[in-house]
């Protein structure tokens, strides 16, 4: 990959995965530094990373290093304060919209990772297998429990909505 | 392969599975021939197939799906075949399946539109903020440590040679040479004869300092300041300061305006008294001084006790190039340099496996 495709994959998936690391953190400092550190990684292996792969390469770095750094800081699971914090841009969001990505963080982080690669990218079950090294049956598992949860959760909120 | 009576189990195995070819089958029998005895055990060999049963197994329509259920766990698998329905994983026969089960259980239509909600979209308006400062315009880091050392080299070897060509061509200048600036200052500054008066600041402008005897004072443009104390900067000395002593000024000899050196100016103002080395903490270096003092001190390893303040010559700049092209390539040329009094460069050396050059810039 050249030094140009590096840029251009910078302007067409930058906004992408960030939007993927800060759905699953709700931090944004924390979210630009992981999107920073996949790109300087991506960068570094630059000329052994195809270009027709690196949307895909860039998630799965982002995915990784999000989950390293949640190991670190031990931030598997959410306190209360997570949950009734406000969602981001608020006004852009519908009102389903906003209770979604509450119920979004109630979820496991597995479960939560698999349903916003699937919801905000499109990607397929062996894509999203290949981007966080589960298997298509587990991808396929972890989908359908997020699925049934959020459906629950909006049912319980039907008045909101 | 000769058939023998230590290998004809493989031959008579292979026989009775029909995998003989035909001059092989012969051989076989023409080694029975020679030994009937072994007959016997052939007819031995012979493979057992086993034959399946014929009895069925007893329970196998209780095991059958009745065809008309649509779902058999419809608990489960509603919510199953829901988001399945959604995430377009069904085919179109259990598709049917589940429409007939909402047909027969209107009040499941509810959750099952519930569950073509549950899809995220993400936010437009978030967009990452950093992207410029994440572009890079340049070769990757991996490419461009590998070229640093052939650059390296590339200018080390260019230089070498530019500076000795400059050698050959020119005269050698004084490896101690005040610039044209400081000439400018210091030159002035000891008159063949005491002046009646003392510049201060650019040229033309005058004004008397210190109690100085009319026929004592010198002329000596300085910087601007408020004691009457005066600060010669020489390039090769710390800066000097000149005490208003009216008895020491008399006593300063002539000196040239051009070409003079540090050494003789310090030798010169050290003899009569006339100035003091600033101290540690007065002597502040500026960029050129520390730049030149950091070559000195981290790539020609200088004893920085015994460095003399100045600037960095091409020599220096050369011997650094050399020595960054050892490292690289583990080759081990030299450039030495032997100085003579004056501080001029007397002898230079060039040393290296191949080729050894020596040179007196003075003659």
């Amino acid at each position: 990959m050249t030094a140009a495709d590096y840029n251009k994959s910078i302007d067409l998936y930058a906004d992408q995965v960030y939007r993927f690391i800060l759905g699953n953190l709700r931090d944004e400092e924390r979210a630009r530094d992981i999107v920073q550190d996949t790109f300087e990684k991506l960068w570094v292996r630059a000329p052994n990373v195809q270009y027709e792969k690196v949307k895909s390469y860039i998630f799965s770095t982002a995915y990784h290093t999000m989950i390293d750094v949640i190991r670190k800081e031990k931030r598997i699971s959410f306190s209360e304060d997570t949950l009734v914090r406000e969602p981001m841009h608020q006004e852009q969001y519908s009102d389903l919209n906003e209770v979604l990505h509450e119920a979004l963080l109630r979820l496991p982080e597995v479960q939560r990772t698999v349903v916003l690669l699937r919801d905000y990218e499109g990607y397929s079950y062996e894509e999203i297998g290949e981007i966080t090294g589960l298997t298509e049956a587990q991808v396929k598992v972890y989908i359908y429990r997020g699925r049934i949860f959020l459906k629950n959760y909006i049912g319980k909120l039907e008045a909101v909505i | 392969m000769m058939i023998t009576r230590d290998n004809y189990e493989a031959y008579f195995l292979d026989y009775l599975e029909g995998r003989l070819a035909p001059s092989q089958a012969a051989e076989l029998r023409a080694f029975l021939d020679e030994n009937p005895d072994l007959r016997h055990e052939l007819e031995e060999f012979k493979p057992f197939a086993l034959e399946p049963p014929a009895d069925a197994y007893p329970l196998k329509g209780s095991l059958k799906k009745d065809e008309t259920e649509v779902l058999k766990d419809p608990e489960r698998q509603f919510e199953e075949f829901s988001v399945a329905w959604h995430e377009n994983d069904l085919d179109q026969e259990m598709k049917k399946r589940l429409e007939a089960y909402m047909k027969v259980n209107p009040d499941r239509q509810k959750d099952f539109s519930l569950f073509g909600k549950v899809y995220l979209r993400p936010d437009p308006a978030v967009f990452f903020p950093r992207k410029s400062a994440l572009k890079h315009f340049a070769i990757p880091a991996v490419y461009y440590r590998r070229m640093v050392p052939f650059a390296v080299a590339a200018a080390s070897v260019a230089l070498l040679v530019l500076s000795w060509l400059w050698l050959l061509s020119e005269k050698n200048l004084p490896d101690v040479q005040l610039s044209q600036a400081d000439t400018a200052v210091a030159s002035p500054s000891l008159p063949a004869k005491p002046s009646a008066t003392v510049t201060h600041g650019p040229p033309g402008q005058e004004m008397n300092i210190a109690p100085v005897r009319q026929e004592e004072k010198i002329t000596v443009p300085v910087k601007k300041a408020t004691q009457p104390v005066i600060q010669i900067k020489l390039s090769r000395q710390p800066e000097i300061t000149i005490l208003p002593s009216p008895a020491a000024l008399t006593e300063i000899p002539r000196m040239e305006t051009t070409g003079i050196s540090a050494r003789t100016v310090t030798a010169e103002l050290k003899e009569a008294g006339l100035y003091r080395m600033k101290t540690e903490a007065e002597n502040v270096m500026n960029l050129q001084e520390l730049a030149y003092y950091q070559l000195k001190k981290s790539v020609l390893r200088e004893d920085p006790e015994n460095m003399q303040p100045g600037r960095p010559t091409i020599w220096d700049l050369a011997d650094a190039g050399i020595r960054g092209l050892n490292r690289f390539t583990g080759w081990e040329m030299k450039l030495q340099k032997e100085y003579d009094e004056e501080g001029k460069i007397d002898i230079l050396a060039f040393d290296s496996r191949i080729l050894q050059l020596t040179h007196r810039p003075g003659r």
